[in-house]
C-alpha cells in the first residue's frame, strides 16, 4: 500500500528518513519543477532552484505540521526560494528578455474556435501576479487561501487578481457566463 | 461559494492541459544524495564541536589533575610503611592522571604505534580526550537514532 503524505513527513521528522523523503520528492518534484518553470521560464534555473527548495524543506519540515496541504506549502517555498533568487542573482535581464518573447505572443494568440481556447497562452498577456494565481488556482488546484500563501499575497488580493484575469479572458475569447448544472 | 462558470471549467482544463508532467530523470535521487551528505556533514561538525568542546574543558582538567597527582604523590610518599600497606593502593587509584596515562599506554601498545609517533605517548591526555569524544559522539549518535 502506498503510504500517506502524512505517514512519509512523519518518518522525516522522527527519524530523518532520507529514503521516506526521497519518496516525498518523487510524488511533487513535476509540479514544483513546472511551477518553477512557468516562474523562470528556464528549465535549467528552475531545476537548480527546484533542489534547493526541495533541501530547504528538508530542514524546514518540523515546522510544517497541521499547516494545510503539503504541495502547497512547497510551491510556497519554490516560490520563496525564486524570489530570493532573483533578489540574490542579477538575473533580471535574462527575465526581461523573457517578457519581451512574451510579447509576441500577444500577437500569435488565437482565437477562441469554440472547444479549446489557447488561454495557456493568453495568460502570459496578463499581469504576472495574475498569471501567478490563475496558474495556482486553476492550473494546479489550490483554493484561494492557498495561493495568497503561495504568493505572498491577502486572500482578497487573490480574489481580484482572479476575477480581473478572468474578465479579460472572458473579453478576450468572448466567453458568456452560462453556468453549468 | 459562487458555481463554477462556463470560464472556470475552460480555464481549469487548458491550464492544467498546459501543465506537462515533468519526468524525474533521477531530480529525487540527485536530491537524497544533497540530503544525506547534508545529513553526514552535520554529524561530522557536530563531532568535532564535541572533540573541541571536550578538549577546551579537559584542558583546566588536566591541569587540576596534575596537582591532585602531585599532592597525592607527596602525601604517599609521606606515609609510614603500616598506613602505605593500607591506604597506598586507595590513594595511587585516587592518582587519575596516572591512571590515565597508564590506559593510553595500554591503547597505544593496542595499535603498536611506531617510535616517531613518540608525541602521542607524551600527550597522553589528548589521547584519551579524544577517545572519549569519539566514544560521547557516538553515544550521541546512538542516542539520536
Amino acid at each position: 500500500m502506498t503510504p500517506a503524505d502524512e505517514d512519509l513527513i512523519a518518518k522525516v521528522i522522527a527519524d530523518a528518513d532520507a529514503r521516506a523523503y526521497g519518496e516525498l520528492v518523487r510524488r511533487y518534484q513535476s509540479q514544483v519543477r513546472n511551477w518553477l518553470r512557468q516562474l523562470t521560464r528556464d528549465a535549467s534555473l528552475a531545476d537548480d532552484i527546484a533542489q534547493e527548495t526541495f533541501i530547504r524543506a528538508w530542514h524546514k519540515l518540523p515546522t510544517f505540521i497541521g499547516k494545510g496541504r503539503f504541495i502547497a506549502w512547497l510551491m510556497k517555498l519554490a516560490h520563496n526560494e525564486f524570489l530570493q533568487h532573483l533578489r540574490r542573482a542579477k538575473r533580471q535581464q535574462r527575465l526581461a528578455n523573457a517578457v519581451a518573447a512574451d510579447a509576441e505572443v500577444r500577437d500569435t494568440v488565437s482565437d477562441f474556435d469554440g472547444e479549446a481556447p489557447d488561454i495557456a497562452r493568453f495568460l502570459q498577456t496578463l499581469s504576472e501576479a495574475e498569471q501567478k494565481v490563475l496558474l495556482l488556482v486553476y492550473g494546479y488546484g489550490l483554493s484561494h487561501s492557498e495561493a495568497g500563501s503561495v504568493t505572498g499575497l491577502p486572500l482578497g488580493t487573490v480574489k481580484s487578481h482572479v476575477r480581473r484575469g478572468k474578465e479579460k479572458i472572458r473579453a478576450r475569447f468572448d466567453i458568456d457566463e452560462a453556468r453549468h448544472g | 461559494m459562487a458555481e463554477p462558470d462556463r470560464l472556470d471549467e475552460l480555464l481549469a482544463r487548458s491550464l492544467q492541459r498546459s501543465i506537462d508532467t515533468v519526468p524525474d530523470d533521477g531530480f529525487s535521487a540527485r536530491v537524497v544524495r544533497r540530503v544525506r551528505l547534508r545529513k553526514s556533514l552535520r554529524v561530522l561538525s557536530l563531532s568535532l564541536a564535541t572533540l573541541a568542546g571536550l578538549l577546551i574543558a579537559l584542558m583546566p582538567a588536566g591541569r587540576a589533575l596534575e596537582k591532585l597527582d602531585a599532592e597525592l604523590a607527596r602525601i604517599l610518599e609521606r606515609l609510614e610503611t603500616s598506613q602505605s600497606a593500607s591506604v597506598g593502593p586507595i590513594l595511587e587509584a585516587l592518582r587519575v592522571r596516572e591512571t590515565l596515562g597508564y590506559l593510553s599506554e595500554q591503547i597505544m601498545s593496542l595499535f603498536a604505534l611506531p617510535g616517531d609517533a613518540a608525541w602521542l605517548a607524551e600527550n597522553q591526555a589528548l589521547v584519551m580526550a579524544s577517545v572519549l569524544a569519539l566514544a560521547a559522539t557516538a553515544v550521541l549518535r546512538l542516542l539520536a537514532s
